[in-house]
């Protein structure tokens, strides 16, 4: 009996060192055909299937809930049926450190680094301790000795300066999801640099919506499909917030993709808007919904997810005014508040990323977004369409004299409409 | 007499012809230059018009006379020269580079003599009665190749007829300034038979030419037929600086000119009639169309395979599977040749790669005196007429004597000719140092072997089986290079052990070797090839015990043209590139895949250049060791590259 294939974690994007195994589609030792998918992985962006690249029969070394590491290996197709008790050897071998030999795709006679080797001899660490690596180096023994930290060498070298975390006893700590891991990750990758700054400022609502929800068919009294619209032709004014920083300097877009954060239950996720810059505010408003049930189905893609060069979140639904954290590569964020239906108003945060840009150039943007938001509701026809007297409820474009309505204070202090026959009438 | 009316009229079509190229020449007409035989038409019509079609000719830069006087393709010859893909060569070559069934010519001034020498010796070979006929100029005579060749053909008995066309001067330099002693004594020194005739007495010239192309064809030997003539304009077009009454003189011995003034009436009807066929061609060639960059240049896209297999260790010596393989070829395939030096048996050849192989295949090992320029021309003309022939190089510094063999004339054949033929010659050659033999025995050339056009280069290493490779190559329509290593045929294949890692080959012509952790992610790509991938190997171990990198090592066979999938896949993952070469590193190898490798990726990556010092190689022991890449080299460097 012997391994025709071993099957590795795929690579799905660069940012991901480990993926979840959110499927195992056989039983172990089971038969499979080239081509069948063996067993899904959860990536930061979307599910990855694996597929059999040889007929032969199945095992797992995971199970379902693991994360594994990238390029490690988590399957074999065997040429024969194993017997069920070679497989509890496998399994077995990966926990315990016996020397079983001739297994070698499980436990390994260890390579050690020089490196390793000192620190292990420092904190007396045993050899046995590591047969299921095929190589252990200085960060594999850092690891070891510090499990939290997994990351970056340079994090868990910084962990291990500032002393190890050592929790109180009066609290229960429950594990991290591997979403939360990763949105994590991605939100540190920016926010940690303590350089980014939020601005704010307030848009005055008052006819915008009126004129916008002709148009709209999904999205009524939402300003998002116009805010994106209008950002997505901004930023190609203001490419500084539509950039990300680099160790070799500001990379800019060369176009705008501009991505939609949303959260219905299922976990954070921000969608892209392929081509955003070209599309119409109705054809937004379609991607967006369209999107929005591929996250409901689970049926969102890499391709869907990657590559957004801005983000906009929207949480009009609950809050007041929020600072919204930017993503892994961008240099901004934007976010609609609450419109407030009393004063007609909403406010519009931007954060940014002060090594790409400054607070001047963020505020043009955001009063030029202010500016063109607003100019929607100066549109006459629209804004006048709705305006209707207050006593027979007739519509203003229905006042067949041409006189106009005419403002009032009713009995009860209110600005109100009323038109000239019920004026005269009444 | 036997000069008649055909000859004549033959005659002044080449003439015509030659002078209808110098008048489109100044009409701007023709791309390029033309060189004119002008005067020394029936040295052409002598030798080359009494020629059987099974015979064959190598021809030089002054070549239409004998183009028309053996092929009668008078269109073919005018619209290769008016760049037609309707030529001779399609346009490619024009004036200086045809081909026509058996008739090639080509521009460099020597190079020819050897092949043509290959030629004939397939004919020999092949037990064919057939003759061929090299032309050289009294010119040529300055080139050391010819003298290779002289030898060897009189040595081997071929039956080669080189016509010596002596016009007196070498481009526009008299003979009196360039040539020392006498011409015919050159090839008697060599036990050559060696004759003489001129154009001026056309009789006794196509008499003394039939004489001699007969002694070759019966007593199957060569024969050096020396044509003093005279040519009546300049070597090319501006380049004349020779008195006018010392041209007037030859005019006046001219055959042609001499009827022209005896019988001027038939003459003009001649030439009338010449002058209307050219003129009829020229109409037809006028409406022909040049090759389109897609009929000249097609490249095959090749795919890349990715089934992965572990390599297995194979009990057995380099040299041993190496001298296997051409044991079983020899029987399997009667057109393979062996040639080179020192390689009859006992002795084997230095390396010993043919061992017992002149005993088993008399005929089709070749020993040669010292002559690589020769060696590898008549390996050219072998692979012309059909055959295989492997010629060792026993060093592979000596490769520098065999560049214009390989580069102007194994690599032009098949495109200059417009695909008519394949050249596919296999030059083998041992590069590397760490044996002590110094400066001019230890180099790795590989850098001037790569990137030649039409050319495929390979090396050996100590992980693959020869055989897979020497497989491919004798299947290859076109010239390659096979670069083995010294140290390297005396290593037991596949035999190197490395913890941890896997070692994999694809199912590729010329496999890729791959060698990666069996866990854990590689953090570094090394790429090498040759005998530096059996030292790579080795050291592989201790790279990660020094520098902490698990390496993923790919290593190349085929070193031109490259397959950089495997290499990009490794790069994608490790961000780290190095490449090892036993040469110098700037130039060189390394420094091509480092650039490829960042052009098809398009992303920042770090790269590093592993070779040799840019010195000689020291005989010292020591010396070697440091001016060689060594593992403590290799791992120094990593170091460094993580330090920056």
């Amino acid at each position: 009996m012997k391994v025709i294939h071993g099957i590795l974690v795929p690579q799905e994007s660069v940012n991901d060192e480990y993926l979840t195994v959110v499927g195992l589609n056989f039983a172990n030792g089971a038969a499979v055909k080239k081509g069948d998918i063996v067993m899904e992985l959860e990536t930061s962006k979307a599910i990855a299937t694996v597929e059999a690249n040889a007929d032969g029969f199945i095992t797992y070394n995971c199970a379902d809930g693991d994360e594994v590491e990238v390029n490690s290996m988590i399957a074999q197709i065997w040429d024969e049926q194993p017997a069920i008790t070679d497989i509890k050897v496998i399994q077995s071998t990966q926990r315990k450190a016996d020397n079983q030999s001739g297994n070698t795709t499980q436990t390994f006679n260890t390579e050690f680094s020089a490196k390793a080797l000192k620190l292990m001899e420092q904190n007396n660490l045993s050899k046995e301790l590591f047969t299921r690596y095929d190589f252990v180096n200085e960060q594999v023994v850092l690891n070891h000795l510090n499990p939290q930290k997994q990351t970056a060498k340079a994090e868990s070298l910084k962990v291990k300066k500032e002393g190890t975390n050592k929790l109180p006893d009066n609290v229960t700590v429950s594990k991290l999801s591997a979403s939360k891991k990763r949105e994590i990750e991605y939100l540190s990758s920016v926010q940690s640099s303590g350089l980014v700054s939020t601005i704010y400022i307030d848009v005055n609502t008052g006819g915008i919506l009126n004129t916008i929800n002709e148009q709209l068919t999904y999205f009524k009294d939402s300003l998002l499909p116009l805010v994106v619209y209008e950002c997505s032709r901004l930023l190609l004014k203001y490419p500084a917030l539509n950039s990300f920083y680099t160790e070799q300097g500001v990379a800019t877009y060369k176009d705008v993709q501009v991505g939609v954060a949303v959260d219905i239950d299922d976990g954070l996720k921000v969608v892209k808007l392929p081509g955003t810059s070209t599309l119409g505010i109705q054809e937004i408003e379609h991607r967006i919904f369209d999107l929005s049930n591929k996250y409901l189905d689970r049926k969102l893609t890499s391709a869907d997810l990657t590559d957004i060069t801005f983000t906009i979140t929207d949480l009009s639904a609950d809050v007041f005014m929020f600072t919204p954290l930017i993503n892994k590569a961008n240099s901004a964020i934007l976010g609609i508040s609450k419109i407030d239906a009393i004063l007609n108003r909403t406010i519009v945060s931007l954060s940014f990323d002060h090594r790409v840009t400054e607070g001047k150039i963020a505020g043009n943007f955001l009063s030029e977004l202010k500016a063109r938001l607003e100019s929607y509701s100066l549109s006459k026809k629209t804004a006048t369409q709705n305006l209707t007297c207050y006593k027979c409820l007739k519509n203003i474009s229905e006042d067949m004299n041409d006189v106009g309505f005419i403002k009032v204070v009713t009995g009860r202090g209110e600005e109100k409409l009323i038109c000239d026959l019920c004026l005269f009438n009444f | 007499m036997r000069i008649n009316h055909r000859v004549i009229k033959e005659a002044l079509l080449i003439r015509r012809v030659e002078e209808t190229f110098l008048e489109l020449f100044s009409q701007g007409k023709l791309n390029g230059t033309v060189h004119t035989c002008i005067g020394q038409e029936f040295s052409a019509l002598a030798f080359a018009g009494q020629l059987r079609k099974s015979d064959f000719i190598f021809s030089n830069h002054r070549c239409h006379g004998h183009y028309l006087s053996f092929t009668g393709d008078t269109y073919g010859l005018m619209a290769e020269l008016m760049g037609k893909k309707t030529g001779a060569s399609g346009g490619v070559g024009s004036s200086q580079h045809l081909c026509h069934d058996n008739f090639y010519t080509n521009g460099i001034q020597g190079g020819i003599a050897p092949v043509s020498a290959g030629f004939a010796l397939a004919n020999k070979l092949r037990k064919d009665k057939s003759v061929g006929i090299v032309f050289i100029g009294d010119g040529t005579l300055g080139e050391g190749v010819l003298y290779e060749t002289m030898n060897i053909i009189s040595k081997w008995e071929l039956p080669l007829l080189i016509v010596c066309e002596n016009n007196y001067y070498a481009q526009s330099t008299p003979q009196s300034v360039n040539l020392a002693g006498n011409i015919l004594a050159r090839a008697e020194a060599f036990g050559i038979m060696a004759k003489s005739s001129d154009t001026w007495n056309v009789d006794e010239l196509m008499e003394s030419a039939e004489e001699s192309i007969n002694y070759v064809r019966n007593e199957c030997k060569p024969l050096f037929h020396l044509v003093n003539t005279y040519r009546l304009k300049a070597h090319s077009k501006g380049d004349d600086d020779r008195g006018k009454e010392e041209i007037d003189s030859y005019l006046e011995r001219d055959f042609l000119h001499r009827f022209a003034k005896e019988d001027p009436a038939t003459y003009n009807k001649y030439l009338e009639k010449t002058n209307d066929t050219i003129t009829l061609l020229l109409q037809q060639i006028e409406n022909d169309k040049e090759l389109t960059l897609e009929e000249y240049f097609h490249p095959q896209p090749e795919t890349t395979d990715t089934s992965w297999k572990e390599v297995l260790p194979i009990n057995k010596r380099q040299v041993e599977l190496i001298n296997e393989f051409f044991k079983q070829k020899m029987v399997a395939d009667d057109k393979t040749v062996f040639i080179g030096e020192d390689i009859l048996s006992p002795y084997g050849g230095a390396f010993k790669v043919a061992k017992n192989l002149s005993e088993l295949f008399p005929e089709r090992v070749l020993s040669t005196p010292i002559s690589e320029a020769a060696i590898t021309g008549i390996s050219n003309g072998l692979a012309l007429a059909g055959f295989k022939p492997y010629a060792e190089i026993m060093f592979g510094d000596f490769m520098t004597l065999v560049m214009d063999q390989l580069i102007n004339h194994a690599s032009k054949f098949h495109h200059m000719y417009n695909g008519k033929v394949n050249c596919p010659l296999v030059i083998r050659t041992p590069m590397g140092g760490g044996r002590g033999y110094g400066p001019t025995h230890s180099q790795t050339l590989d850098k001037f072997l790569v990137g030649i056009d039409n050319v495929t280069t390979v090396a050996l290493n100590s992980l693959i089986d020869p055989s897979i490779i020497y497989e491919s190559v004798h299947a290859e329509k076109n010239p390659v290079v096979i670069i083995e290593n010294k140290l390297d045929y005396g290593r037991k294949i596949g035999n190197a052990m490395v913890r941890n890692y896997s070692i994999l080959r694809n199912e590729a012509k010329y496999p890729i070797i791959k060698i990666t952790p069996q866990l854990s992610k590689p953090t570094i790509t090394i790429v090498t090839y040759g005998g530096m991938a059996d030292m790579v190997v080795r050291a592989i171990n201790s790279i990660f015990i020094e520098t902490e990198e698990a390496a993923e090592v790919i290593i190349l066979t085929r070193i031109h043209p490259i397959d950089y999938a495997e290499i990009i896949r490794s790069v994608e993952v490790t961000g780290t590139l190095v490449v090892i070469e036993e040469g110098s590193k700037t130039n060189g190898i390394g420094s091509e895949i480092i650039a490829s490798v960042l052009e098809q990726t398009g992303r920042p990556m770090i790269v590093k250049r592993i070779g040799a010092l840019p010195v000689p190689i020291p005989a010292a022991r020591s010396l070697e060791n440091v001016v060689l890449p060594s593992p403590e080299l290799i791992i120094k460097e990593i170091l460094n590259l993580r330090a920056e």
